[in-house]
Order: C-alpha cells, then sequence, then structure tokens
C-alpha cells in the first residue's frame, strides 16, 4: 500500500512504452527516450513547484505567464550579450519577485491564491504580450543555445539540470523544517495556527519558490530554441497541475509525494510521444491527456472509497 | 503541596460581554483540577488567557512563583503550558513521530533530524508507558489514539501543566480508563492537569479540586471529596434542581417502527427491534457499537447490506434523508456543527431547510410563512435568540441543539432519533430538552434516545437497549433497570441477556 | 446587509468604466456601440448563470469553454455531414453540451471526485476531442437565417442573442434567490453534510447544475457559431477563467455560500464595456488582459475588506 501510487505509475509508463514499442518498434530509440527527458526535464521543475503549492493547500495558475516574462525578458537581455550565469540570476529572481507579489497579495488581504493568481496570469500574459508587441524574439546568440545543446554522456544540460534538482527536491522536502511546515499547513490549517507555525509566511514563501521554479524553467525550456515565441509558456500551469495529480497529491492539500510528480510529468511527455509514433494526429493530444488524467483520478477514488463514506 | 500556577482577579472582557471578573485561579503542582460550569461561564476564555490566546484585561498570572505575561500560544508552551483540545490539533495526513514534532522539530539550521525525533520519541513513550505507531499516518487513528499524540507530544516538550478541554467527548469508555490511567501517571511524574468537562462524574472520578465558573465570576472551589454532585450542579446553575428528569405519565403504544435482520459492512450484524409510539427507546452502547450507523441506516444516510424496515406494519424502503423525512423519520445528529445545522445561515433557514417541501407555496419560497412558522418554534421551543434572522453560529450549544429540534418539530416527524442530544451542553439547557422530549412522547411520537451517559438513560426512557460491536446484547425493560448490568453487558463482561424483550 | 454593499460597490464600478471609456473615446457612449458590445458578452454572459451556482455550491467548473468549442463543432458536423436543419442541429448539440455536463456530474457526484479536477480534465479532454473531430479546420457555411440570428439585430439596434441572455439570466436569478432549489445551492455550499442531513438533495442538485452548465455551453456554442459564422475547435480559448472571473469579480465566493446572479452580471458588463471601450480607444488587447486582471484583484481585495469589517460588526 505504500508503494502503491508510483509503482502503479511505472507500471503503466512501462506497459505503454512496451506496448508503442511492439506496435512500433523505433519506439525506445535514444532518440525518442530523450526527446521524452527534454520535454519531461522542461516541465519538471514547474510542476515540482506547483506540486508544493498544492499540498500546501493552494493553487497557482498564474506560472505559464510568469514563464514567458521571464524566458522573454532573458532573451531580450541575452540579445544584449549578457553573459548566462546573470541570466539565470534574473530569470530566477523575477520569477521569485512575482511569485512573492502574489504571496503577498494572498496573504496580506486572505484571498484565496487561485483568484489572485488568476488575475496575475491575466496581468502578466498581457503584459509581456503587450511588451513583445505580439513579435517573437529571434537572431538569438549562440551562447544561448549552448545551454540547451551541450550534452554530458549524451544527455543535454537542461535533462541533467532538472532531474538533479528533482531529485534532490525529493530529499530535501525530508529534511528541511519548511517543507514540513508546508505540509502541516495544507493538512490541518488550524492546528498549525496552533501549534505556532504561521500559515502566512508558509504561503508566500511556497507562492515566492514556484515563481523561482518557474524562472528557472524558463531559461531551460527557452534555450532549446533560437527563437522564443510570444505566447510560450500558455497552459503550463494545467500541464503541472495534470502531472502533480496524476503523481498521487492530494487537491485538498497536506499529502503528496515529489517521486509521483516526477513520474507524473514523464508519462505525460510519454503519452505525448506515443501518440506522436501511432500516427493518431497532435490533435487528439489533449483529449487523450484529459482521458489519462480522468482514470487516474477514478482509481485513486474508488481505492479510497469507505473511507469517505464513514465521513458523512 | 505549592501552587505552580496562580491566577489574581483576572477579568477580560469582549465587545457587549464581561467574560470574566475578577477570578481567581490556583492549581498546585501535580493535582488534576477540574474546571466546570455552564456554557458561557468563562471556563474557556480563563483557559485561553493561560494559554496566551487571550491577554487579560486584569489581574496577574504567577507561574511558579514568578509574574509572567503570557504573550502567546508559542510563549506559553516555552512556558511549560500546553493544551490537548476537542478540534483535535493534530495533522491527520502526517505520521505520529511527525505529529509529535510539528513547530518544534530538533535540528540545526533549518534541517529536521528525525534519528533525533525518533530517539526521543521512543524514550518518552517507555517512561510514561503510552505506546503509539510511529510512522502510522495519525488520520488513520483513532480518535482516543490521536488524543494521547497530543498528550505525549505535550509531554515531550516537558509541559508541566497540560490543559484537557472535554478530552472523553468522543472516547470509548475504554479508552476513558487508559485516558484516566495516563493522567494519573502524569501526576506521578509531577505533571498539573487542569480539567474542563461536561460529565461530572469524571470529575468526581479524576479530579482532586474543582473550580466552578458562573456567569464569568468564580463561585466556589474545593476539594472533590468534600463536595457533592448536587451542591456541584446547584453551585453551576444557581438553582436547585427539582425534577432533573421530568416524569412521563404516558404509557407506549403500538408498534411504531420494526426493523428486522439489519446488517452493514461488518458494523452491524443482524439488528432487530421494535419501537413504539409514545415510548422513549434508550440505546446504550459505548463508541464503536454502532448505533449511530444504526441511525442513519433508519434515516438513509447509508443503504444497508441486508435486513427490512417497517413503518406501522408496512415495509418501506429509506433511500435518502428526504425519503425518511417524508415517512416522518427524523435524526437529530451527533455532531450539532458538522451535521446538524447550516452554522453561517439564520435560525429561520435552518428551521425551514428540510421543511421547505411541505411549506406551503406557489413555485417560490413563501418567506412570511417561513418567518411565521420558525418564530412560532422560537417561541414554543424557548430558543434563546434576538431574532429568527441572527446566525445559528451565534447561539449558545443548547439554543443551537434547540433549532436542531425545532427543524423537525415543525415537520411533525412521528420518530425522532436523538444522537447523543445533550452532549455538550450545560445543566440548565439538558433539562430543557429532557422536558421537550417527555412533551413530544406525551404527543405520541416515538424518541430514540442514543446516548453513553448512563444516568439520563436511566432516568428517561421506558426501555434500554443495549448494543455492543453491532449486536443487540441486552433489553432492559423500565422495572429491571441496572446501570452495573447494563455497563458490564455494553463492554461484554455479560453473557448476552434473553433478547425476547426487543419485541416490548 | 452584506449583499447589499457588494452591488452597490459593483455598481459604481461600472459607472466608472463608463465614465472613463467615454472619456477616452466619443464612440463610447453611443447606443449602437454599447449594444454591439453587448452581442460580444451573450455566451459569456449565458454561461455565468449555472457558473454562479456551481461556485456557490463551493464547486468549479473548468470545461464550459470547451464544451462550448465542442457543441460548435458537433452541431457544425451534424448539419454539414448529417444534413440535419441547422437549427435542430444546433438544439442537438446543446443536448450533446447537457451530455457532457451531465458526465462531469456523474462523476463528482458518483464518485466525489472534486469538481476542479474533473472538469480539468474534461477541460482538457471536450476540447481536445472537438480539435480531432475538426481536423483543426473551421467549419463554415451556415444559412443565412441562421446567420442572421447571431449577426442581426431588432429594430436594426438591439441584436437579438440578447434577449435569450436577459430571460436566461432572469429565470436563473428567481431560481438561485427565490426557490426551494436555490436555498439548497446555498446550503450545500455552506455545509454538504449539513444540508444532506437537512434533507436536502445534495447529488441531485450537483448532477443538475453541471448538466445545466453544460446545457448552457452547448447553447452558447450555437449563438457563438451564428455570431461569427463559424464553427471552431478553438472558439472561446481561455473563456472559462473569463467566466469564472466575471463571476468572482461580481461578489461570489469561490469558498462557497454566497453570491448572486445579479453580481454575477454586473461582472460581465463591467468586463464587456472594459475591453470595448480599451478597443475604442485603440489600446491593445494585450493591456486589455492586464486592466481586467487589476480590476479583478481590487475587486476581491475590497470585498475581504468590507467582509471582514461586516463579519467584525455582526458578531
Amino acid at each position: 500500500m505504500k508503494l502503491g501510487r508510483e509503482f502503479t505509475l511505472l507500471l503503466v509508463l512501462v506497459v505503454l512504452a512496451t506496448f508503442v514499442q511492439i506496435v512500433h518498434p523505433g519506439f525506445l530509440s535514444f532518440r525518442t527516450i530523450h526527446v521524452i527527458l527534454e520535454n519531461s526535464a522542461v516541465m519538471l521543475l514547474s510542476a515540482i513547484g506547483t506540486t508544493l503549492v498544492i499540498i500546501s493547500g493552494q493553487i497557482d495558475l498564474s506560472i505559464g505567464s510568469v514563464l514567458a516574462v521571464c524566458a522573454i525578458t532573458s532573451a531580450q537581455l541575452a540579445l544584449h550579450n549578457v553573459p548566462l550565469v546573470l541570466l539565470f540570476l534574473w530569470s530566477i529572481g523575477l520569477g521569485a519577485g512575482l511569485g512573492a507579489i502574489n504571496g503577498l497579495v494572498t496573504v496580506l488581504f486572505k484571498v484565496p491564491a487561485m483568484i489572485v493568481t488568476l488575475a496575475a496570469m491575466a496581468i502578466w500574459r498581457g503584459f509581456i504580450l503587450w511588451w513583445t508587441g505580439g513579435y517573437w524574439v529571434t537572431d538569438l546568440p549562440d551562447y544561448w543555445k549552448a545551454l540547451g545543446s551541450t550534452k554530458i554522456l549524451n544527455f543535454t544540460l537542461p535533462i541533467w539540470i532538472a532531474f538533479s534538482i528533482g531529485v534532490l527536491t525529493i530529499f530535501l522536502v525530508r529534511k528541511i523544517r519548511f517543507f514540513r511546515h508546508v505540509y502541516a499547513v495544507g493538512s490541518n490549517r488550524k492546528a498549525a495556527k496552533l501549534l505556532g507555525i504561521s500559515e502566512g509566511k508558509v504561503t508566500f514563501l511556497v507562492l515566492t519558490l514556484n515563481g523561482a521554479l518557474a524562472g528557472f524553467s524558463a531559461l531551460l525550456s527557452a534555450s532549446r530554441f533560437f527563437i522564443i515565441p510570444s505566447n510560450i509558456g500558455t497552459g503550463l500551469e494545467l500541464s503541472a497541475i495534470a502531472a502533480t495529480v496524476i503523481g498521487g497529491t492530494n487537491i485538498m492539500g497536506g499529502k503528496g509525494k515529489i517521486e509521483g510528480t516526477i513520474l507524473g510529468v514523464l508519462l505525460m511527455t510519454t503519452i505525448s510521444s506515443s501518440l506522436v509514433f501511432l500516427h493518431i494526429e497532435s490533435v487528439w493530444d489533449n483529449a487523450f491527456k484529459g482521458m489519462i488524467i480522468l482514470l487516474a483520478i477514478i482509481s485513486d477514488v474508488l481505492r479510497a472509497r469507505r473511507k469517505s463514506e464513514a465521513r458523512l | 503541596m505549592e501552587n505552580i500556577l496562580e491566577l489574581f482577579q483576572i477579568s477580560k472582557s469582549f465587545p457587549g460581554v464581561q467574560a470574566l471578573k475578577d477570578v481567581d485561579f490556583f492549581l498546585r503542582k501535580g493535582e488534576v483540577h477540574a474546571l466546570v460550569g455552564e456554557n458561557g461561564a468563562g471556563k474557556s476564555t480563563l483557559v485561553k488567557i493561560i494559554m496566551g490566546v487571550h491577554q487579560p484585561d486584569s489581574g496577574k498570572i504567577v507561574l511558579e512563583g514568578k509574574e509572567v505575561k503570557i504573550h502567546d500560544p508559542n510563549h506559553a508552551r516555552s512556558l511549560g503550558i500546553s493544551a490537548i483540545h476537542q478540534e483535535l490539533a493534530v495533522f491527520p495526513d502526517l505520521t505520529v513521530l511527525e505529529n509529535l514534532f510539528i513547530g518544534w522539530q530538533p535540528g540545526k539550521f533549518g534541517f529536521v533530524n528525525w534519528k533525533r525525533m525518533r530517539e526521543m520519541a521512543e524514550t518518552k513513550m517507555k517512561e510514561v508507558g503510552i505506546n503509539l505507531p510511529l510512522d502510522e499516518e495519525v488520520g488513520n487513528l483513532s480518535t482516543a489514539q490521536q488524543e494521547l499524540v497530543q498528550i505525549l507530544r505535550a509531554l515531550l516538550q516537558n509541559s508541566k501543566i497540560i490543559i484537557m478541554d472535554e478530552p472523553t467527548a468522543s472516547l470509548t469508555a475504554d479508552e476513558t480508563k487508559v485516558l484516566f490511567s495516563t493522567v494519573r501517571r502524569l501526576k506521578n511524574h509531577g505533571v498539573s492537569v487542569i480539567y474542563i468537562s461536561h460529565r461530572l462524574e469524571e470529575v468526581f472520578e479524576i479530579a482532586d479540586n474543582v473550580t466552578i465558573l458562573r456567569d464569568g465570576v468564580k463561585v466556589l472551589d474545593k476539594a472533590v471529596k468534600d463536595i457533592t454532585p448536587s451542591e456541584l450542579i446547584e453551585n453551576m446553575i444557581g438553582r436547585k434542581l427539582e425534577t432533573y428528569y421530568p416524569p412521563k405519565k404516558a404509557k407506549p403504544g403500538e408498534v411504531m417502527l420494526e426493523v428486522k435482520g439489519i446488517s452493514f459492512d461488518g458494523i452491524l450484524k443482524n439488528i432487530s427491534f421494535k419501537a413504539h409510539k409514545g415510548e422513549i427507546l434508550g440505546i446504550s452502547g459505548l463508541l464503536g457499537s454502532g448505533r449511530s450507523t444504526l441511525a442513519k441506516i433508519i434515516f438513509g444516510i447509508l443503504k444497508p447490506d441486508d435486513g427490512s424496515i417497517y413503518l406501522e406494519g408496512k415495509e418501506v424502503k429509506i433511500n435518502d434523508p428526504m425519503k425518511a423525512s417524508m415517512l416522518g423519520i427524523a435524526y437529530i445528529p451527533e455532531d450539532r456543527h458538522r451535521q446538524g445545522l447550516i452554522l453561517p445561515e439564520t435560525v429561520r433557514f435552518n428551521i425551514s431547510l428540510p421543511n421547505l417541501p411541505v411549506i406551503p407555496r406557489k413555485v417560490l419560497v413563501d418567506i412570511a410563512k417561513e418567518k411565521e412558522l420558525s418564530q412560532e418554534m422560537v417561541r414554543r421551543l424557548d430558543i434563546r435568540t434576538p431574532s429568527v434572522e441572527f446566525l445559528t453560529m451565534n447561539l449558545s450549544g443548547g439554543n443551537q441543539q434547540k433549532v436542531v429540534l425545532a427543524k423537525w418539530i415543525l415537520r411533525n416527524s412521528k420518530i425522532l432519533i436523538m444522537d447523543e442530544p445533550t452532549h455538550g451542553i450545560d445543566v440548565g439547557a439538558k433539562n430543557a430538552i429532557y422536558h421537550l422530549m417527555v412533551n413530544l412522547a406525551e404527543q405520541g411520537r416515538t424518541i430514540i434516545f442514543i446516548s453513553s451517559e448512563l444516568p439520563e438513560l436511566l432516568g428517561m426512557c421506558d426501555r434500554i437497549l443495549v448494543m455492543r460491536k453491532g449486536e443487540i446484547v441486552g433489553v432492559f425493560n423500565r422495572g429491571e433497570f441496572s446501570e452495573d448490568r447494563i455497563l458490564a453487558l455494553a463492554a461484554g463482561f455479560a453473557e448476552k441477556e434473553a433478547v425476547g424483550g426487543a419485541g416490548g | 446587509m452584506r449583499v447589499f454593499r457588494k452591488e452597490f460597490v459593483l455598481l459604481l464600478v461600472l459607472i466608472l468604466v463608463f465614465v472613463i471609456m467615454s472619456f477616452l473615446s466619443k464612440e463610447f457612449l453611443r447606443v449602437s456601440n454599447l449594444l454591439e458590445a453587448l452581442r460580444y458578452a451573450v455566451e459569456m454572459g449565458i454561461m455565468t448563470i449555472p457558473m454562479t451556482m456551481i461556485i456557490v455550491t463551493g464547486g468549479i467548473d473548468l470545461s464550459v469553454a470547451s464544451n462550448l468549442a465542442l457543441s460548435s463543432i458537433l452541431m457544425g458536423i451534424i448539419w454539414k455531414y448529417v444534413g440535419i436543419n441547422i437549427w435542430i442541429a444546433g438544439i442537438m448539440a446543446s443536448i450533446l453540451g447537457a451530455g457532457a455536463g451531465a458526465l462531469n456530474g456523474v462523476l463528482i457526484t458518483k464518485l466525489n471526485i472534486p469538481p476542479i479536477v474533473v472538469t480539468l480534465a474534461t477541460m482538457a479532454a471536450y476540447r481536445g476531442i472537438a480539435t480531432g473531430l475538426s481536423r483543426g479546420r473551421g467549419i463554415t457555411g451556415f444559412p443565412e437565417s441562421f446567420q442572421n440570428f447571431g449577426q442581426g439585430s431588432l429594430g436594426g439596434l438591439v441584436p437579438y442573442s440578447i434577449f435569450i441572455w436577459i430571460i436566461i439570466a432572469i429565470i436563473g436569478h428567481i431560481i438561485l434567490s427565490k426557490s426551494k432549489f436555490g436555498r439548497y445551492v446555498f446550503a450545500i455550499g455552506h455545509n454538504e453534510v449539513g444540508a444532506l442531513y437537512s434533507t436536502v438533495p445534495v447529488a441531485r442538485v450537483k448532477f443538475i447544475l453541471y448538466t445545466l452548465s453544460g446545457l448552457m455551453a452547448g447553447l452558447s456554442g450555437m449563438i457563438y457559431s451564428a455570431r461569427i459564422g463559424a464553427s471552431k475547435s478553438n472558439a472561446f480559448m481561455g473563456g472559462e477563467l473569463e467566466v469564472i472571473t466575471a463571476v468572482v469579480l461580481g461578489g461570489t465566493s469561490i469558498t462557497g455560500g454566497e453570491g448572486n446572479i445579479l453580481g454575477s452580471t454586473l461582472g460581465v458588463l463591467i468586463i464587456t464595456f472594459l475591453k470595448n471601450g480599451l478597443n475604442l480607444a485603440r489600446i491593445p488587447h494585450s493591456i486589455q488582459s492586464v486592466i481586467v486582471g487589476i480590476v479583478l484583484v481590487i475587486a476581491i481585495v475590497s470585498y475581504t475588506k468590507l467582509g471582514t469589517r461586516a463579519f467584525k460588526e455582526g458578531k
């Protein structure tokens, strides 16, 4: 029962991959696997940030827009040959700042984060659209793409970075007091308050962290290309929530594992690739994703059936 | 024995109400001190001041001989004062081990030292004799165990004063025994306990001293061995309580409800009994015996796996509460706040909610009629509320319970299942509820009275069913009542009594 | 008491919007402009009605825009490839939309899955199916009478579709604020368990609400296609969030138990006229988003401030 969720996800992943491989040999080639890992790397950090926000009992709908702002402004800085390290600092810092604004409004005015970030999503998306005038950022310098194309042991840098941070997070979440407070607040807000844990501080910090991770993801994802579309990041928040939910995190908060989210991300990217290989037109992408999410949730619920009856 | 905590002339007021006036309170080292009083007497305000949640307007607090100001709960904790809460302050998704240390985990630089936590927990558990599964999610534990988690947490933080507010509210008799022996062990370790409870028999069993509050003022404090139950009650309510349990004249009539062979999910096994018109049928049993589950089945919240229900001889299928209420069945639930009322809404809203299908209307709700009817109920049941537009969340517990009853009296329900109706209600309001119950029975209605307080069952019922682990193990008619035998059956010490009496 | 305050604030905001927009462009206050702006608001307006009730119960329906798109595509397919009369096709598609909503309802009530999760999934699924079925291409060429319904006006001034919105809004308002069903909705929003014990048919009410939401989405899809003369799978992208914004702006609490149709309608009007005025002032769409977002934040913050004060006084 303890292994339950992650094991199931791994199983589904393996079965799916095997199935596609049988129908279309060549699926499990290095190239495909690399594409899957790369797509996962791009989403991974944002998904982890989203997981933490959901565990704390909130929802952040703004990360797609935040990512866009960070990616585009960083790219524009790169046009002026700003060094890579500074670009990272800029992107993460900006993301953290935008996340902090979400946090401040949520905490100070006691408004559910879902609404605040709903507004933030519109505001930042609108801003960046106006800022770029709809134009895509082009002619980026070589060093920009270097981040996305440098390979270690045949895997590109973003994959290493994202997955290392992901694995590190699995351990940090257990060992760092702040993260334990995140779980506590999500599990029982009132009790947390009684025991002296500041819900406001936790909410503020977790939203800021989510922003910072979005900023980080921005560079990882944008650095793969020579051009940055002005609508980059659209729909990211919902994919992140989907991966989180598939990974077994409870949408009501208090419960969730980073391992699950990582597997959730992998599953979603594998599905996308599978659809391509099975010659199912990409137009059906979202339909499948939606149905997978439904299946994951339904199986969750059927398992927890009896418990809910007792709560009446 | 010296005093570990002394409160001198504590006063506290909130907008519109003087909660405490010049109250003195003295707690000795290693004693169990009960704090009693009706709802609104000021007990919880006093305790919140000790815990640092509120600051007193005047007066001083002396802890271990030194005057202190308790700024907030964290500060209180560092001073050695902890509390176990009614709304359990535990984290259901986290493990026992983690729950013990939340908010004060050992470890440097923001890191958590799990190894140290485990060592500390295991040592303390051995020391005090409390055993808990450290790696289990607290949400999977019983209420009793969850309370033990809170007690253990307090001990780990070296609390010298532990405040327990209605700790036995959701415990079985066995679990209460364990709690009491734990409390006695705490005394031996020099820990003092402030014990708040409405269950006066517990005061006499576990407490050394008792302080009585009434209307924000301290009325009496005495050693428990020097006070009698009636003296205690009279001081709490300020007057003599003549007829505590009102007498019932009418005798039960024909069979109103018959339950045959009801089984449910291992919780209920082959339950059969009859209830009559004009009868107050008590159901006794410990927590976990299945009484509430049985009530929920009769009310349509749950569906039985097996068995049938008959109303006035005809079989009925009760699919949901709407159907149950159409058939004349009412359920006054155990959890008043969560199940019994819609707290953020008005008295009128609550009283009319289950009655909407029957308040005469065209298509829309007839508000004038609604107002009229709910005002009538307020009058009839003597509900203390400024108006029917008052929010139920602002009423006292006793008045809230009356609103719950009003819903079903308006509905003219023929069968009323009352699940712990006097739970957490002060003595005066309890009495009012008892009178109402007798009134309803004398009108020919059927009352099924589920309670853990044996005295009130013995005082009020025509018959008592005893349930244990999902079965009916005994039936007693009024003449045969015996506290000891009922308790023994409920706890499983005696053989099943002849169940022939279940038909009455 | 507290209900009165919020609508008052909204009305003030609406008036403020009118005043500011009229300064930004002479065209704004023209009756013809205002009425035309309302034409564009009809779909959103219709969908806010069941959405308001759903949010009052503490739930949410993220699938409405996808449902709209799917219904619109289905209508197009039924008309074009099956050869059924466009009006009947529209009604059939609306019923299918109701079915899609009912699917949400079943998953939420029978399996007890949180609404946000279910509708998140169906949002992706329905949009995806719409895209798949239409192969990303639109369906056009609807009969004139149909397009006239969506693009024409009564007396050359009042768009036909507005009447549908008005009727639905009035019915919705009466149901929510004055009927037994409306009482049930509020009870569920405050305390679902307590409502059940007070004989409220919780599952049935919720199921009806989500089905109605689907029905309105389907109907809106029909109106949308009539208005732009085409069925497209990317219809109303991001529309669910616009609808929710209007409802929340209108004073409905996202945690449930509070809200009304009038407020939501004012919310729709505020957003519509704000965007219309900004359009006339040639302010780009991107900035419009920013402004709508800021208005939302300010509204929510002031509600909370008002709310806390009222709460303190009430105690």
